[in-house]
Formats: C-alpha cells, structure tokens, sequence
C-alpha cells in the first residue's frame, strides 16, 4: 500500500527536482538518527510527501545541510532537517511496523514477523510520543483486517477506513488546521487504497483473495481514480498555502498516476 | 429466472459464510471480465453470481426477490451493474453494525422498522397500499433532510433495482461519503434509463471533479517514466555499517535522547490563519468533497 505517492521528476524544476531530493535525503537520514540504520530500509516516498506536504502548510523552519553520508560516499548530498521531517521519520517506521505485522497476522509470513520484531522497540518509543496517532492506526487497520475477513465488497467502506488512518497522520498537532488537513489527509488515503485495489485486482482474483474492487472491472477505473483525485485536489487548495506549490501540485497532477500509468502499459505490453 | 443463489454459488443452503465466500471467490476467477477480455457470457454469469452473493450476504436469500433484479439480468455489461446496493454502506449493517454509524443490526425489519410502525413491509414491494406512500417517497424524505444512513437503510430494503432506486442510493451514498458506490449506481441508473435527463444530470455532476482533475492531469503533460531509482544498495550498505560493529567506524550515534524535543504543538510555527477568509463559507471552504443539493435533483 505504499509507494504511490511520488513525484513525476521529469516535470520538475532542477531546482525542484533538488528540494524534493533533499526532503527523500532528510527523511532518510531522519530515520537513521532518531531510530537506526535498519529503519532506513523503510524510508517511503509517501511519507517524504507527508514531510515535504507539512513543512509547506506551517512553513516550518528547516536547515539545510550538507554532508556526505554513508549511501552516498563519494558525492556531497544535500539534505533538510526539520521537526516535520523527524515526525514524518516516526509515522514511517510506526506505519512500517505496523504493516509488517499486519502481513505476518494474514499470511503468517514469518519474513514480515521476523522485520517486526526489529522495529518494535522503535515503534514502542513513536507510540510513546504520538499516543493520538498511534491509537487510530492501530484501530483502522483493526477495522481493515475485519472487513477484509468479512468479504466486505463495497469499495467505500475499506477506503474511508483507510482514508482515516491516513487523514490522522497529516494531523501533527491538533491546531485551527487540524480539520482541512484531515480532510485532505482523508482523501488521499481513499486514493491510495483504491489505487492499490486497482493495481492488485488481477493478483487477486488469480490468488482468490480479498479485494473491494472485485464487483468493477479494470474499464471503470480511471473514472473513479480521478474523481476521488478530484477531492483530494479540492481539498489542496482549501488549504491555501504558497510554499513548495511547484512540487506538490506535480505530485497531486502528476506523480500520483505514475505508478498506475506504468501499469496499465505492462498490462497492455503483455497481451 | 428465479434462480437459488446457493445454486448460484454452487454451494448448500446454511452453508457457512466463509464457505460462501470461498466458492464467490472461486467463481470470480473463473468468470471474472478481467481474466476474461471479451466474453460476454462469462460477464453475465459474473454478473449472477454477484447478486446470488450479495443475497446470501444481505441475508435476503431465503425471499423470493431475486427474479426481480432487472439490473443484472438486462444489462448485458458487466461494468455498469457492480450493484452492491445492499443495506450496508453507511448503514452500519455489517454485523453488527461495526464498519457505519448507525446500528440496525442484522435483520432488516428489525427494531428500526418497529420505530415505523406501520411502514414495516416496504421490503418486499413497491406499495400494494395506496394509502400508504412508497417506499422510495420515504427515501427522498430521508434525502432530503440530509438523513443518509437512513435512506441507505430503506433502500437495502427494497429488492427491486429499478433505475430510480439507482439514482436515490447514488445521491444518498455521494452525500454519505461513499463516492465509488455512488458513481457506480448512478452509471447504473443512467445504463437502464438512458434517456432521463435526471440521472444524466446526476452523472455529470459526479464526474464533473474527476473530468477537471483529467485535464489538469494531462497539463502536466509527460510520458510517465520511472525515474526514481530505487536505492537497494541503500539497504546493503545499511547492513554492512550494521554488520561492523554499531557504534564503532561508522560513527553511529546513539539519539536515544531525541524524543524529548518531539514537537508537541505547533506554538513555533506560523500557522497560516486564514481560518477569517473561510468563516462564512460553508464546508467546501474546509475541503470537504462537494455534496450533491438534494433540492436539485428531488
């Protein structure tokens, strides 16, 4: 479920294309100060969204770095640092924790057991600071595994679940904002569950396994990936903020249909 | 057609709900459009087994209504008639009411419909009883003042699909924040009765934010490529300074200390306070996705 929202890079500014690296930089680097080096593995571009998203709306003071890093040994690499960016750090490795237990709970994969048990002691330390978020992860994806075990084949009801969880973690603190960021935060995870219902359908129906879009067929889908895009947009811009509109409007435009995009031409190549 | 839908699904009546899932999703990978390009009987027969599934589901199966589903039956595209219309989304009906708002339990002439007295036998028919209204007068009602879950509710309740129950369960499941639901039914709606202006209205409304969305989409022009790399080596360098010792060579630091300074409220940030420019401006300022005016279309 992760890794949809992205940016189309070829559509950006150079020095668009070096901001959004550098917010990946920081996010990456994030993880392995405040958690560890594993943690890293876990670095997704949503969450490098959820940073770069944040930083923008409260204009969040960050520093600039420069430094040459482990991964990058040769080349300088430049990176931000931020409080936004340490939060988005702690929500990935609790959505990452989270998730791996999630796989060992529905497929007993012992793999997904095994990484979960890495990262349980960082994940017990971001439990600690964000109680609020935490609580309503843990809570959604409770909701999601049921409807999931319930067959429950009205594509709404797992998407506005998940759409929950998602709207809590665009919610860093609760301020006069905390509403429309909800809202938006609602209506990308709708998105993202779709989508990925969408991509995973075919695995799906092959492997008799859950999936809300079963009652739809591929020819539908573009229509409703773009109205559900519609309302995430809408809520962008009610938002109303400058900084960093380059980029995120490339993602929101752009960049979220890359991965969809992509697939719909392997399907059509492989026929 | 009056069809058993335990047949259907192929498997025995009182079967349990995970073997009936089990045989559905069997079926579905048989029939399935997408693993079946082209074939328009595997559509239908997909299409059957659908609503035999959505029956047993509802618990409706044991009625004699399903002869009277003229949505799957007629309609030869599978694409538009995806008709879980059942008393479910936003409803709470999901045993137990867990997944909705509301609380009506699993048997749908059950305590809600005690409250109504007199209305309790809508399920099965349009209104025999001229002195009483019809059910979808009562859907409207419910539209109307803005009470969702509860004409979700009444229309799970009746069996027959005619296009105006489409249309009615579109409004109500737009407005109740199920879009995809909505966006099905009203395709439906329109797919049986292509000419009333009314659902193409509805239609057109829906999809107007998705139509906006494909053009600025398409502004940004571009073929989509993979240009992220993604960083595996990442990960095997990760490992190796992990394998070497910690906190030795690599210089791993221990930040342990680093949650005391967790941000805990936005008190150093501007927090952009155009809260002044929104205040008088309904819920669309907040970004709530639009809701469809009942009043235009009932």
């Amino acid at each position: 479920m992760f890794g949809y929202i992205l940016a189309n890079m070829e559509q950006l500014s150079p020095e668009d294309r070096y901001r959004y690296q550098s917010y990946y930089c920081g996010l990456c680097r994030a993880l392995g100060d405040r958690h560890n080096a594993l943690c890293r593995m876990t670095l997704t571009y949503d969450m490098t969204f959820l940073a770069l998203f944040l930083s923008a709306v409260y204009d969040a003071p960050e520093a600039l770095k420069d430094q040459k890093c482990r991964i990058h040994p040769f080349k300088k690499q430049q990176y931000l640092k931020s409080e936004i960016l340490d939060y988005a750090a702690d929500m990935n490795v609790v959505l990452s924790y989270y998730n791996m237990l999630d796989d060992w709970n529905d497929d007993k994969n012992l793999l997904a057991l095994g990484e979960a048990r890495l990262f349980e002691k960082e994940c017990k330390k971001a439990e600690a600071a964000y109680p609020r978020q935490c609580q309503v992860i843990q809570q959604k994806l409770q909701e999601l595994s049921k409807i999931e075990k319930d067959n429950i084949l009205i594509p709404d009801i797992p998407a506005n679940c998940f759409g929950d969880l998602m709207g809590e973690l665009f919610v860093p603190f609760e301020d006069s904002l905390n509403i429309r960021l909800r809202t938006f935060g609602k209506a990308l995870g709708k998105y993202i569950y779709i989508l990925d219902a969408c991509m995973d359908l075919k695995k799906d129906l092959k492997k008799q396994s859950y999936n809300p879009l079963v009652i739809c067929q591929k020819t539908e889908f573009d229509d409703i990936l773009h109205m559900l895009m519609s309302d995430v947009v809408s809520s962008y811009q009610a938002l109303n903020f400058q900084k960093d509109r380059a980029i995120i409007e490339n993602i929101l435009f752009s960049g979220v249909l890359i991965k969809y995009e992509l697939y719909k031409k392997r399907g059509v190549k492989k026929k | 057609m009056t069809q058993d839908p335990y047949e259907v699904l192929g498997v025995p009546r009182g079967a349990s709900e995970e073997e009936v899932t089990k045989a559905y999703r069997k079926l579905a990978k048989k029939y399935h459009p997408d693993l079946n390009p082209g074939d328009e009987a595997a559509a239908k027969k997909m299409s059957e087994i659908n609503a035999a599934y959505n029956q047993i589901k509802n618990g409706t199966a044991g009625t004699s209504s399903y002869g009277n589903s003229s949505s799957y039956g007629s309609s030869s595209s599978y694409g538009g008639s995806s008709s879980y219309g059942g008393r479910s989304y936003g409803g709470g009906s999901y045993q137990g009411g867990s997944y909705g708002s509301g609380s009506y339990g699993d048997d749908p002439f059950g305590s809600f419909w005690e409250a109504f007295g007199g209305f309790g036998d809508w399920s099965q028919q349009q209104n025999s009883n001229s002195g009483q209204p019809s059910p979808f007068d009562t859907v409207r009602h419910y539209i109307r003042n803005h009470c969702y879950d509860e004409a979700l509710h009444v229309l799970s309740t009746i069996s027959t699909r005619t296009a105006e129950w489409y249309f009615l369960s579109a409004i109500a499941n737009y407005n109740n924040g199920n879009q995809v639901t909505a966006l099905s039914h009203i395709k439906t709606a329109v797919q049986m009765e292509p000419n009333n202006t009314q659902y193409r209205q509805l239609l057109n409304q829906i999809q107007s934010g998705g139509r906006v969305f494909t053009e600025q989409s398409q502004n940004f022009g571009g073929t989509f490529h993979t240009t992220h790399s993604c960083c595996w080596y990442y990960i095997v360098i990760n490992l190796f300074c992990m394998l070497c010792g910690g906190g030795g060579c690599c210089g791993f630091r221990n930040y342990g200390s680093y949650y005391n300074t967790t941000p805990n409220n936005s008190y150093y940030y501007n927090v952009p306070n155009n809260n002044s420019s929104h205040s008088s401006v309904g819920e669309s300022a907040m970004g709530n996705p639009a809701q469809i005016d009942p009043e235009e279309y009932l």
